[in-house]
C-alpha cells in the first residue's frame, strides 16, 4: 500500500514535517518492526490495527500511523481526536513474542513515552499517572489505550496519542487540563522521529523486562524504580471510581503487579481497575 | 485532543466524608451507604469482613490475553447451561463504545468465537469470547460493574 502522505503534504503546508520519514525507513530504523502503514486520515488507528490483525493483513510487529484521527477513543469511549501536529499511532504486537501481561505492557509503554519526551527537555517535565497517562507540568499531554483481540488471535494493540506540536494555549475553557509538548517547551518535534524513538524505547524496555524477569507478572525492579522516579501521584490524595463505587485514599505507589495502592482507613488496598476521577495535593 | 477532564466528575468531598465518619464513631455504626445521583460511597469500619474496599484488595493480576472461561453447570441449572466467567479482575463493559448496542442480549445465539463483552484493567481492554455455542439465557452483571476472577458473567444454553 502506497503512503498518502505526499498527497497530504501537498494539501497542507504544515504537513511538511510529516514527510521526513517513509514507511520503509521506519521499518529499517527499528529492527524489531516488520511493517508500517502511514495514512493522512483514519477514524481510529486502533480499529484499523485490530482489523489488520484479525485478517492477518500485516506481519507484526507493525505500526499504523495517521496524521489525523477522527474517531479516536480513550477509556470508556471518551474521544481522543488528533489535530494537526499531534502524534497518533498504534503498535500491534504478538502476545507470543511479548509474553508480558497487557496491563503491565500498559505501564511499560507509558514509561517509554515519558522517558522519550523527557530526553527532549532541558529539564524533565513529564510524569506518569497510573497506569499510563503522561502529564507535563501538571497537564495531560499523552494517553495510551491497549486492546487485546480475542485469545485465538493473540494480538495486542497499543494505541498512543500525544499532543506534540498542536496547541491548547488559545483554549477558552478554564477547566481544560490538556497541554502539548510544544506549549510546555516551546519546541516543535518531528512526530515520526518521536514515534520511532518511543517504539524503540518500548522494545528496549520489553527486552530488559524479559531478560531480567523471573516472573513476567511482576514489574522488574529497574522498571519500577524508573516509574517511581517520575510518578505523578506521589503524595497525592486520590479518588478512584470503579464502576459506580468511589474509593478515596492516599496514594502509596504502584505494586509490583501494576496495581494502584491506596491507604484507606489506615489500611493499604490495591486495585487493578478503575479510573482516577480526582487528584488532590 | 483529549476530552477527559477529571475535575468534571462530582464526588462526595472529603469534609463531608469526615463528618460521616465522626457520626459513625459517635453512634457506633459499622457501615453507612451514601448516594448522590448515581454515585455512591459505602463507609465501613476496617474490621468488617465484607468491606467493599477490601473485596478488590487481594486479587491476582490480570492475565495476558484472557481466554473465555466456561465453568460446569451450577447445581441449580440444567445440564445444558454453561456459565461464562471472568478470567480476570477488572471492569465489565457490555458494549464496545457507550453509544453502541450491547455485544449480546438474552436470546441471542452465539458461537464459541462470538465476542460477548469487554473486560478492562489498567486501560487494557480485552475482548472475551463466549467459548461455547448456544443461546444466551441470562446476563449476570451490569455494564461497568467491577468483576473478580471467576465472577459468573453469562449463562448459555448449549442445547440450543
Amino acid at each position: 500500500m502506497e503512503s498518502k502522505i505526499h498527497q497530504a503534504a501537498a494539501q497542507h503546508p504544515t504537513a511538511e514535517i510529516h514527510v521526513v520519514m517513509t514507511e520503509d525507513e521506519l521499518v529499517k530504523k527499528i529492527p524489531q518492526l516488520n511493517s508500517a502503514r502511514f495514512f493522512d486520515e483514519l477514524e481510529s488507528t486502533n480499529d484499523f490495527a485490530k482489523s489488520a490483525f484479525k485478517l492477518a493483513d500485516l506481519s507484526f510487529p507493525f505500526i499504523i500511523f495517521t496524521s489525523t484521527q477522527t474517531k479516536g477513543r480513550g477509556r470508556a469511549g471518551k474521544s481522543w481526536d488528533s489535530s494537526d501536529g499531534s502524534l497518533t499511532f498504534s503498535l500491534g504486537i504478538s502476545s507470543a513474542e511479548c509474553p508480558i501481561p497487557p496491563p503491565l505492557i500498559s505501564v511499560v509503554f507509558g514509561l517509554a513515552i515519558a522517558n522519550t519526551l523527557n530526553r527532549r527537555c532541558d529539564i524533565p517535565i513529564c510524569k506518569i499517572k497510573w497506569p499510563n497517562d503522561i502529564y507535563a507540568n501538571g497537564k495531560k499531554v499523552s494517553g495510551v489505550l491497549i486492546e487485546s483481540v480475542p485469545a485465538n488471535h493473540r494480538g495486542i494493540i497499543i494505541g498512543c496519542g500525544i499532543n506534540a506540536n498542536n496547541s491548547f494555549l488559545i483554549s477558552s475553557s478554564s477547566n481544560w487540563v490538556a497541554t502539548s509538548f510544544a506549549d510546555e517547551t516551546g519546541k516543535e518535534i518531528d512526530i515520526k522521529e518521536l514515534m520511532a524513538e518511543i517504539v524503540e524505547a518500548f522494545f528496549f524496555r520489553v527486552n530488559e523486562y524479559l531478560t531480567i524477569c523471573q516472573d513476567f507478572a511482576m514489574i522488574p525492579e529497574p522498571v519500577l524504580a524508573d516509574y517511581q522516579a517520575i510518578d505523578f501521584l506521589t503524595d497525592k490524595r486520590i479518588t478512584l471510581q470503579i464502576g459506580k463505587e468511589i474509593i478515596v485514599g492516599s496514594y502509596v505507589g504502584i505494586r509490583v503487579d501494576g496495581a494502584i495502592q491506596l491507604e484507606v482507613c489506615n489500611e493499604i488496598h490495591a486495585f487493578h481497575s478503575g479510573s482516577i476521577v480526582k487528584i488532590e495535593s | 485532543m483529549s476530552n477527559e477532564n477529571a475535575s468534571d466528575v462530582k464526588v462526595f468531598d472529603v469534609d463531608t466524608i469526615r463528618k460521616f465518619v465522626e457520626l459513625m464513631n459517635e453512634h457506633e455504626l459499622t457501615e453507612v451507604d451514601l448516594q448522590q445521583s448515581d454515585q455512591k460511597i459505602r463507609l465501613c469500619k476496617k474490621d468488617l469482613v465484607a468491606a467493599p474496599v477490601a473485596q478488590y484488595a487481594a486479587q491476582p493480576a490480570p492475565a495476558a490475553a484472557p481466554a473465555a472461561a466456561v465453568s460446569d453447570t451450577p447445581a441449580a441449572d440444567s445440564a445444558n447451561i454453561s456459565v461464562v466467567t471472568s478470567p480476570m479482575v477488572g471492569t465489565f463493559y457490555s458494549r464496545p463504545k457507550p453509544e453502541s448496542p450491547n455485544y449480546v442480549k438474552v436470546g441471542d445465539s452465539v458461537s464459541a468465537e462470538t465476542v460477548v463483552c469487554l473486560l478492562e484493567a489498567m486501560k487494557t481492554f480485552n475482548e472475551l469470547n463466549a467459548g461455547v455455542s448456544g443461546k444466551i439465557v441470562e446476563i449476570l452483571v451490569n455494564n461497568e460493574d467491577a468483576v473478580d476472577v471467576n465472577k459468573p458473567l453469562f449463562k448459555i444454553d448449549t442445547s440450543q
